[in-house]
Parts: structure tokens; sequence; C-alpha cells
């Protein structure tokens, strides 16, 4: 081969595969770029769909509370009141002491049922929990559990209690219910604390028990309840955090950022 | 521009990039450890080089040593770099069959007069694969965003630039240019590409802590 073509073989040789070089960087970083935003959009969309999922759940779920609510409220409760009555009518009406007793005794039992049947209502009721406010709200809900459920519950409130508006209190009415739920449910506890502390900006609420807790990540049941939690905590803005050891109870930490001079916004 | 000018900037380059990749060095995840040891290697190489021909003793047989240890290394350090599953101890293979070819190379086609373009060539021809190889699982993986920020991802890029140019000088070395002439000429060019690879490798170096990782 004549050297002098052979050089200009081997100069445009180690060019071509210097361009070539420079060419795959050049296209490769481009390419990354152009994939990973892809990616990314893809994620973004994945998630709102999740998210908009989630809330359309949730929806569901107040509906069908309010529904078990005026259910419960006008259907239910009227019969068992319309019961109650005739049982007292049986009670004055008869003279045998067997049948007054047992009259008598069903119509405690009775009454504490439609009790327990109201405070039910009222808790699955958005609107009895805007025109309650929070804390009447957690304390009908508590009694019913201690009642129903034989757990003994308290109510700590720390600092003056305001309203963050119907909506959030709702939100937070049901993380507490749902904490609450899955405590009585799941952990069998003696004791349930809640705690409201209401801070000149931030709202904190906490949900503690002594129950049998619970290695995270380990109870798919429980993951649900969670997932309901956080989505809305999400839609509040705000942060929940769930600690629990086996054996050592659980704790529900929720924090909301409420504005000082206009804690509904 | 003559040869010994570009030599000794090549010379200067490697001794500089030598000294900032010592000073990171501990920053260095594996692989790039490894390609720190490949151009400190290239340094010992040089400065013995040089010492050879200053004792006017023939350095061809510096490397039937200093080339198959460099393709180890590359080999090495492409295998820790792109991760790839070892189910068998892939480095000792290297290691053998690198060391049997140096070896071979040496006892009967090119011995102790002759330089070593034979292994040359071949290190480069598996430098550009091993390059091409990485740089198409690169293009494969979606994780991967900002990809200027990968140090491993320069490192692969300026293998096949300098192995692509190295290739193409050892294998016109070989087959075509016999006079001083036109091996000056292809020593220009090879000499310029390492000039520009390694000032890109000591940039990587420098900005190495500003890089990802993994």
């Amino acid at each position: 081969m004549n050297p002098e073509y052979a050089t200009t073989i081997f100069i445009a040789g180690t060019l071509i595969i210097i361009l070539f070089a420079f060419t795959l960087v050049l296209f490769l970083i481009v390419h990354k770029k152009k994939q990973y935003h892809n990616l990314l959009e893809k994620q973004t969309m994945e998630n709102n769909y999740q998210n908009q999922l989630l809330l359309s759940r949730l929806e569901v779920q107040e509906q069908s509370f309010r529904y078990f609510s005026e259910e419960i409220h006008d259907n239910i409760g009227q019969l068992l009141s319309i019961v109650k009555m005739q049982l007292y009518n049986i009670r004055n009406s008869s003279r045998e002491k067997e049948i007054v007793d047992q009259a008598t005794s069903s119509n405690d039992l009775l009454g504490k049922a439609i009790h327990d049947l109201r405070n039910i209502s009222h808790t699955l009721n958005s609107g009895f929990i805007a025109n309650a406010g929070l804390v009447d709200a957690v304390e009908k809900d508590l009694e019913y559990i201690r009642s129903a459920k034989g757990v003994d519950c308290n109510l700590v409130v720390k600092g003056e209690e305001y309203s963050i508006g119907n909506e959030r209190e709702l939100l937070v009415f049901r993380i507490i219910q749902e904490a609450l739920g899955n405590a009585v449910k799941h952990a069998g506890p003696a004791h349930i604390e809640i705690g409201l502390n209401y801070g000149p900006g931030s709202l904190e609420v906490t949900v503690r028990d002594n129950g049998s807790g619970f290695k995270p990540g380990a109870q798919k049941d429980a993951g649900i309840g969670l997932i309901n939690m956080q989505v809305r905590a999400t839609m509040l803005k705000g942060e929940l955090k769930v600690t629990s050891e086996p054996e050592k109870g659980t704790t529900i930490r929720l924090v909301i950022l409420t504005n000082a001079n206009n804690p509904e916004v | 521009m003559k040869m010994g000018v570009i030599s000794n900037i090549y010379f200067c380059l490697l001794l500089l990039i030598t000294a900032i990749g010592a000073y990171r060095f501990l920053l260095f995840e594996k692989s790039a450890r490894l390609f720190y040891v490949l151009i400190a290697t290239g340094l010992v190489n040089e400065i013995l080089v040089r010492i050879f021909q200053y004792r006017q003793v023939n350095t061809m047989i510096l490397y039937h040593f200093y080339c198959p240890l460099d393709f180890i290394l590359i080999c090495l350090f492409f295998l820790y770099s792109i991760k790839i599953r070892r189910r068998i101890p892939y480095n000792i293979a290297i290691f053998i069959v690198i060391s049997l070819l140096g070896y071979l190379n040496y006892k009967y086609l090119q011995p102790v007069n002759h330089i070593a373009s034979n292994m040359f060539t071949l290190e480069s021809f598996s430098a550009i694969i091993m390059a091409l190889f990485a740089l198409y699982k690169i293009l494969v993986d979606e994780r991967i965003d900002l990809l200027y920020k990968y140090a491993n991802f320069w490192f692969w890029a300026f293998s096949l630039i300098l192995y692509g140019g190295t290739f193409f000088f050892w294998a016109y070395i070989i087959v075509i240019a016999k006079d001083d002439h036109l091996i000056e000429i292809a020593q220009n060019i090879q000499g310029l590409i390492n000039i520009f690879v390694f000032i890109g490798i000591g940039f990587v170096f420098l900005f190495y802590p500003k890089m990802a990782k993994k």
C-alpha cells in the first residue's frame, strides 16, 4: 500500500473514531436527559392518578358514612325508640314481677344501644362534626369506645381550642377515628390517650395506645388504614408519623400548620 | 510540533493528574481507584522509560511488562465500573489469560528487541469493545439522568477516545509505517490525543467530589 495513502487512512480513521466518540457522548447525554424527564413525567402522572384514586375512595367512604349515619338516625334509631316505648308500656301495664323486671332490664339495655347508635351516627355524620367541633366529636367517639369496646380512653386538650375549618376538622377527625379503629381492632389496648395540642401556628394531634404494637410494614390490614391516614394528612398538608414497637404500643402523631391570625386558612 | 515537546507536555500532565488523583484518592470508589492505578502505572512506566533512555538501555522490555499490566487494569476497571454480576472469579481469569498472552507474545512473536505492539493492539481493541459495552449499558439504564455528573461515564468516554486512537496508531505501526518520518507523524497524533484525554481525566479527578459516584 502507498505509504501516503495509508497515512491518510490512519489520520482519517483516528479522526473518525474521535468524532464518533464525541457524537456518542453528546447523544448519550441528551438522550438520557430526555429519557429521564419522560420517566419523571410518567411517574408524576402515575402518582397523580393514584392520588385521584385515593381521593375518590375517601369521598366514597365519606358518602357511605353519611348514608349509614342517616339510616341509623332516621330508620334504625326510630324503630328502636318505638320498641323502647312499647317496652316501657309493657312494664307499666304488667303486674307480673318477672315481666316487669325483664322489661326494665331490656329497656335499660335498649337505652344503652340507642345511645351507642346515636354516638356512632353522630361520628359518621360530617354535618354533626362540623357543628359540634373537633373536641366534642372526639369525645363522642371516645364515649362510644368506652361503652361498646370497654377500652379506657381519655382526651387531653392543651391550649385554647380554635376552629381550623370544617373540612380540615373533618379530615383530622377521620384520622383520629381511623387510628382509634386500628388500635381497638388490631392492638387490643387497655388504654388509649388522645392529645390535641392547639399551638399558635400549629395543631398537634397524638393518638397513643398501650396495645400490642407492630413491626412497621409488617401488618397488611393496618397498612390500608395507614395509607388512608397518610392521604388525609397530605390533603391537610400535614406531617403524619407512626411509631410502634411490638408489645410497646403505637403512637400516631399528626402536625398541621395553622395560620395564627386565621386558623381556618 | 516536535515529538519531544508533545512527549514532555504529556509527561508533565501525567505527573499533575497523578498528583490530583492522589489528593482525591480516598474519595474514589473502587472502579475510580482502579482507573487511578492505571494512570499511575502509566506514569511509573514513563519514568522508567526516561531513565532507561538516559542510561541508553533498550526500553522495549519495559513495554512487555507494562502492556499486560495496563491491559489487566483496564479490564478490571471495566469489570468493576459496569458492575457485572460475578459468578466466577473473573479477575483471576483476566490476570491469568492476559499474563499468558503477554508471555507468549514475548516468547514467540515479539521478543525483547521488539515493542509489544501486538499486545497494545489487542488491549486497545478490547478496551474499545468494553467502553462501547459500558456506554450501551448506560443507554438501556433508565435510572440515570444527568450523565455528565457521572465520573465513570467520563472514564468510559475518555477510554474510548484514548484506546480508539491507540488502536489506529498500533495498527498503522504494525501494518504500514516502516520509516521514521511516518512513525513520527503517527506519534504526534497519538500524543495530541493523549494530551486531550489526560486533561479531561484531570478535570474528572479534580471535580470528583461533586460528581455522582454510582
